[in-house]
């Protein structure tokens, strides 16, 4: 039924993909979204989106547009470098933060993939609304 | 300290203002709710809102190329809107970005002296006459038929606080205000735990988690929105007119996914004979459930022909889980 069958049992997990995988599931998973909503968008079933986050099955480009806009990132989120590595504060973040000395770092951690998901969600818009 | 006043003059005066643009007396009237509601006003203003596990922080307000507003998943759900109406206001009044921690629900919003900077009082002031302005307050009282009298009973007060939405200790405060109730009367009233009032309305039956409210339901609360959280508890207390054979019937409750955990009848009147009995029927939901039922009290043998009955319409979602705000998830689903 689905590409990934044809010739192969269950083909191993590239490293390439498999860095989709974790950043597909990280930024489903931030947003609330369970697997079988998603599925339905895709109209793919749950175990094959299980499949693409464990890096096992192949996103085509179309799902991963989909998967975007749903999530609400734009494209180069997921396929660009590694986007927590510069996620360090965003200007406006980093002035608050210096203020509140005694931010724990879970704290920290969570004010940085907010404001990052907040300037991936400006961006996601912006191309959407360009198009 | 004039400065603390005309901060607080300015948060009291913005809240109002923004009930005003979005219809918010009109929707609470119309929809027969007794909350307001600060996330969709959030939504409302444009930002970004979402629930995340946050550690010291209950809230922050992040201003930049997308508006934003971050409030913890790990508090109850009356925290999660005093967090949500404070940082309301800090993106209604244009604020610069704020972090806020739980000096939030300590500081009191109505106090001239403190040192909490302007926007930070703004904000408090903003947030307490957001969630309770004076025309709500008085709309709760009439619909429930309560006295001023009465709410200097912590158990009036506490059912009060359900039906607002808003801490125990944070409607105490909120009703000196509004001078329902005196200084004195309040400050005997925040002496009392709100745990110790559960507890009385729950006789014998002993809840698995004290965190969960124990609402107490009559017959005023025909046709409103009950607002809580997943496992609530609800005391359902009724005349049963058992007399001339009227029973109030349950099972509609439980086919909704609720449990009853206790059924007791109370003598109103011991010395009539064939008079009317109260019914108390103690109902614990069981998961995060929305929608209404109908209870109906009727003769067994004529089910059909109810004397009385009661709509009961609940939404028990809260708190927040985390990810973004569930209508604005929705939202983005149906338009993928």
């Amino acid at each position: 039924m689905t590409n990934d069958r044809v010739g192969f049992s269950q083909p191993p997990a590239e490293p390439d993909r498999q860095v989709l995988g974790e950043r597909l599931k990280e930024a489903r998973e931030y947003v609330g979204l369970k697997q079988d909503d998603v599925a339905k968008v895709l109209a793919i079933p749950r175990s094959a989106l299980s499949n693409i986050e464990a890096g096992t099955r192949k996103v085509d480009a179309i799902e991963l547009a989909r998967l975007a806009k749903l999530y609400q990132r734009p494209l180069a989120w997921f396929t660009g470098e590694d986007p927590n590595a510069t996620t360090e504060f965003a200007k406006e973040v980093a002035h608050v933060a210096r203020a509140a000395a005694t931010l724990s770092q879970q704290d920290r951690q969570e004010l940085a993939r907010f404001a990052d998901f907040l300037k991936s969600r400006a961006k996601a818009k912006a191309t959407s609304d360009g198009r | 300290m004039v400065d603390n006043r005309a901060a607080i003059l300015t948060g009291a005066k913005a809240a109002h203002t923004l009930h005003r643009d979005l219809g918010i007396r009109e929707q609470i009237e119309r929809g027969n709710a007794s909350r307001i509601d600060v996330f969709s006003a959030i939504s409302k203003l444009g930002a970004t809102l979402m629930f995340q596990p946050l550690d010291k922080l209950l809230g922050a307000y992040l201003p930049s190329e997308e508006l934003g507003v971050l409030i913890t998943t790990r508090r109850q759900l009356p925290v999660q809107r005093f967090t949500g109406a404070h940082e309301l206001g800090h993106l209604y009044m244009r604020h610069e970005p704020s972090l806020d921690d739980d000096n939030i629900l300590r500081r009191s919003p109505f106090s001239t002296t403190g040192t909490a900077d302007r926007q930070e009082r703004e904000a408090d002031a903003f947030a307490s006459m957001f969630l309770a302005p004076a025309w709500l307050v008085a709309l709760m009282l009439q619909r429930q038929g309560w006295s001023a009298r009465q709410l200097a009973d912590p158990a009036y007060m506490y059912q009060a606080s359900l039906r607002l939405g808003t801490s125990y200790r944070a409607t105490c405060y909120a009703l000196e205000r509004h001078k329902v109730i005196s200084r004195a009367q309040r400050e005997r009233l925040i002496d009392v735990e709100p745990k110790q009032i559960k507890q009385e309305f729950l006789g014998d039956y002993k809840p698995p988690d004290w965190h969960v409210d124990v609402w107490l339901l009559t017959e005023r609360d025909e046709g409103s929105l009950i607002e809580g959280g997943r496992n609530d508890l609800f005391v359902v207390k009724l005349r049963e007119n058992s007399g001339a054979g009227y029973l109030w019937n349950f099972d509609q409750l439980r086919d909704a996914g609720f449990a009853l955990v206790d059924d007791d009848r109370e003598d109103t009147a011991p010395d009539a004979i064939g008079g009317a009995l109260t019914r108390k029927v103690t109902a614990r939901s069981e998961d995060r459930l929305q929608g209404e039922v109908t209870l109906r009290e009727s003769r067994p043998w004529a089910a059909d022909v109810p004397l009385h009955q009661l709509l009961l319409r609940y939404d028990l979602r809260g708190p927040e889980s985390p990810g973004m705000w569930e209508p604005e998830l929705r939202r983005v689903l149906q338009a993928a």
